[in-house]
């Protein structure tokens, strides 16, 4: 069939479905609150509210004055247009056609428009899929733990093609040329940004996660009709161009993307599971909750590829993987050639991957460049079926829920206590792995209350953020690990306990000893607000020592901590073990026991033991 | 005989070029393994989350001045921009398949019965595609347009 007849099918479906989709009539006022005219507003109706406000920041995108919170008024100013502005139906396809469905005569009453431009970017999408896509954590970088999400629209037989043709729909802040720094980040939090959808070719998508930032990609193929898939293809078209406001934690790419759905199958209310934050990954708990998702496809990004083929050799072939990477001479040489050949193969893939991983960033050097030409060449004259041996790890949907209530019992200081805590987001080393990397951490949120045997409350800690990312290093490998934290909490100092406000940080190293294990050593420094201290305001370099394993259902931290405040004499130690095991996907136990000393100024030394059990829930 | 081949490649590929759209800094000088300028920091750009995209929505590029449809051009055949993709597109000819070739097979209209063979000719003329390491976009595109030339399945898909 050539192009142009399916060009021409497609038409005379979608004016079909306009005719057979002609529903009985609606009285404006009710059409105007309805839920599909909302959605392509981008109005959410408030609960106990009559007050209504568009998402859309951006007077191109409303006809009425008065139209980003007056639907009414914006559904009276479209019927108009439609009867008189050719330019209306070319701008607005999904008002169009939810307008001529609903209106009796409408249809009949608006003027012919030729819309090139819009049929031509619909016959070019030729969209019969779309696939929500989500990038999960890049290494060490704790923040892109919540993850991104944006849309692919794929042709028909995607999948004997190349989804590397298909059309990425990208919600995101739009930066000036210049913006950098602490501010850009600031600015990104708080709404300074105008956000906009761009569009992209997928291989751009592949490129800038799974190649340039090292993120595997989860694809989740949606089951939308070819009617729902149209509707959103023709409201994604409205946006060209529109302002929204952005903002990181609750109006950001997922939400505008869960949007897009809502329109695409009306009743759905994705949205409405969303009234505060809006994390990437609970986005795609939703769209599977919503039966949205019928299959799912894992794109493992060029370190994962590298490191799972690095796996498979002994520690010699991997010493050679490096000799090779640094001199081509190896090839030649006889423990080389002595080597089974899909040996030989495997050996040469790692090193000509590896050079590339590492060699990103930096150019075309030429001794580098030409080396792992000379490789390309070797494996070109050398095909052996690698197996690639890809273990799909668990899907990030799959894993634990990220908020998290938990209940327990414990000593400290010889005082028995209960104790709640209630943190917003997201995964710290302990919680269950699967779904998550190892290693990684990050907390926003979190507070812990005890009640102590009489009855005394106690806010034990109040934590705004708290990041950990381990990341083991290797011969192949040498990341930093660090840490960052933020809260007020309870320090044993001068006879008791007293509530504190500190910041810190460290950054350091850490290795893999055993499987799924990392020994890691950061440097730290603290600063804290105690006015028991000699001054309010107090440093404490540190050192932190860890040894952290996950198995499949457990988790056991060993820790040593250390600091000594610089002016005051004050000192602090602490030695701790944590267990945790998996009970079921969303619920742990954990068991915790930790020797605390801490040496005043007056040379008064003080230990005490503290030993904890909890239940954890994650919701 | 291959020698041949390439230099004529070579002779005809500047006039096919003359009507591609726009010169070396388009793309068709880049080499293999030109690697990415310096990134900005992951921990503020999560926040944004910004693309490199532009907010029209066309299949358009940021980055590549001239390909505006993430398209080129070559003697009239509009395919995929090889030049954003020559890496990927190197190993994947090396290996003799993966998703950049069949991205390329696809853009031409290579239809799906004649893939495994667009694949193998290319696969097994490596080294005439990619006779170095800085072998340009231009080069590696012309053999291969000569390449699907000289076989009697392939040259109904260059015109």
């Amino acid at each position: 069939m050539t192009a142009k007849s399916t060009f021409f099918i497609m038409l005379c479906m979608i004016l079909l479905s306009i005719t057979s989709h002609a529903k009985m009539p609606i009285p404006v006022t009710e059409l105007a609150l309805s839920k599909q005219w909302l959605a392509l507003l981008h109005i959410k109706p408030q609960k106990g509210s009559s007050d209504l406000q568009s998402y859309v920041d951006d007077d191109t995108f409303f006809l009425a004055v008065d139209g980003a919170t007056n639907p009414e008024n914006e559904l009276l100013a479209s019927i108009s247009a439609l009867k008189t502005d050719k330019e209306f139906q070319c701008r607005f396809p999904a008002r169009t056609e939810l307008l001529t469905r609903y209106i009796n005569g409408l249809l009949n009453n608006a003027s012919d428009a030729e819309c090139i431009e819009y049929d031509q970017w619909i016959k070019k999408l030729n969209t019969t899929s779309v696939v929500l896509v989500f990038a999960a954590a890049q290494l060490n970088s704790p923040s892109s733990m919540y993850g991104h999400t944006f849309l692919r629209f794929d042709p028909e037989d995607v999948e004997k093609n190349s989804t590397y043709l298909s059309y990425a729909l990208n919600f995101g802040a739009t930066i000036p040329d210049g913006d950098g720094g602490f501010l850009y980040a600031v600015r990104g939090l708080t709404g300074g940004y105008p956000g906009n959808f761009a569009a992209n070719p997928y291989f751009e998508k592949i490129k800038e996660y799974n190649r340039l930032e090292n993120r595997d990609l989860w694809e989740y193929k949606l089951n939308l009709t070819q009617d729902e898939i149209n509707t959103m293809l023709a409201h994604m078209w409205e946006l060209q161009g529109v302002n929204f406001e952005y903002y990181f934690f609750d109006e950001n790419c997922s939400f505008r993307l869960l949007e897009l759905l809502d329109v695409a199958r009306p009743g759905l209310k994705l949205v409405d599971h969303f009234p505060v934050t809006t994390i990437p990954l609970d986005t795609v708990r939703v769209v599977e909750a919503a039966g949205l998702v019928s299959d799912v496809y894992y794109r493992e990004s060029i370190l994962t590829e590298l490191e799972g083929q690095l796996a498979q050799l002994s520690a010699t072939e991997r010493s050679m993987v490096l000799a090779l990477s640094a001199d081509e001479q190896l090839l030649t040489s006889s423990e080389f050639t002595a080597l089974p050949l899909d040996k030989q193969q495997i050996i040469v893939d790692s090193a000509y991957r590896y050079l590339r991983y590492q060699n990103t960033f930096n150019g075309r050097q030429q001794e580098i460049t030409r080396r792992s030409f000379l490789l390309l060449r070797h494996l070109n004259k050398n095909i052996v079926d690698i197996d690639k041996n890809t273990v799909q790890p668990i899907r990030p949907d799959k894993g634990h829920k990220t908020t998290m209530f938990s209940t327990g019992l414990g000593e400290s200081d010889g005082q028995s206590f209960l104790q709640l805590q209630y943190r917003a987001s997201y995964h710290d080393l302990l919680d269950p792995s699967g779904g998550y990397y190892s290693g990684m951490s990050l907390n926003m949120m979190n507070a812990i209350i005890r009640v102590y045997r009489d009855d005394k409350f106690k806010l034990e800690k109040a934590e705004l953020l708290d990041i950990v990312s381990l990341s083991p290093r290797s011969d192949f490998f040498t990341p930093w690990s660090w840490k960052a934290n933020i809260s007020i909490e309870q320090q044993w100092t001068d006879g008791k306990d007293t509530l504190v406000t500190q910041g810190s940080g460290g950054g350091g190293i850490s290795y893999q000893p055993i499987k799924n294990s990392q020994l890691f050593l950061l440097a730290t420094a603290r600063v804290e607000f105690n006015k028991k201290l000699d001054h309010l305001v107090s440093i404490a370099p540190g050192l932190h020592l860890g040894f952290l394993i996950n198995w499949n259902n457990a988790g056991l931290l060993l820790e040593v901590e250390h600091y000594q405040f610089i002016v005051d004499q004050t000192a602090r130690s602490r030695v701790a073990i944590q267990q945790s095991w998996q009970l079921a996907v969303n619920d742990s136990l954990r068991f915790s026991a930790a020797y605390h000393r801490v040496n005043s100024k007056q040379s008064i030394e003080h230990s005490y033991q503290e030993y904890k059990v909890e239940y954890r829930h994650y919701f | 005989m291959k020698k041949l081949l390439i230099a004529s490649t070579l002779l005809m590929s500047t006039s096919v070029l003359a009507d591609a759209p726009g010169s070396q800094t388009c793309g068709w000088g880049n080499m293999l393994f030109k690697g990415q300028s310096g990134t900005s920091s992951h921990v503020l750009a999560a926040t944004t989350n910004n693309s490199t995209g532009n907010n029209t929505f066309g299949m358009t590029f940021g980055t590549n001045g001239c390909s505006t449809k993430g398209t080129l051009t070559y003697g009239g055949k509009e395919m995929i921009d090889v030049s954003m993709i020559m890496d990927e597109f190197s190993e994947d000819v090396a290996r003799g398949d993966g998703e950049a070739l069949t991205a390329v097979a696809v853009s031409l209209g290579v239809a799906e019965a004649d893939r495994a063979l667009f694949k193998a000719t290319l696969h097994n003329n490596f080294d005439s595609m990619f006779p170095s390491e800085n072998v340009t976009t231009e080069h590696v595109v012309s053999t291969m347009f000569m390449l699907m030339k000289n076989d009697k399945e392939l040259a109904k898909y260059t015109a």
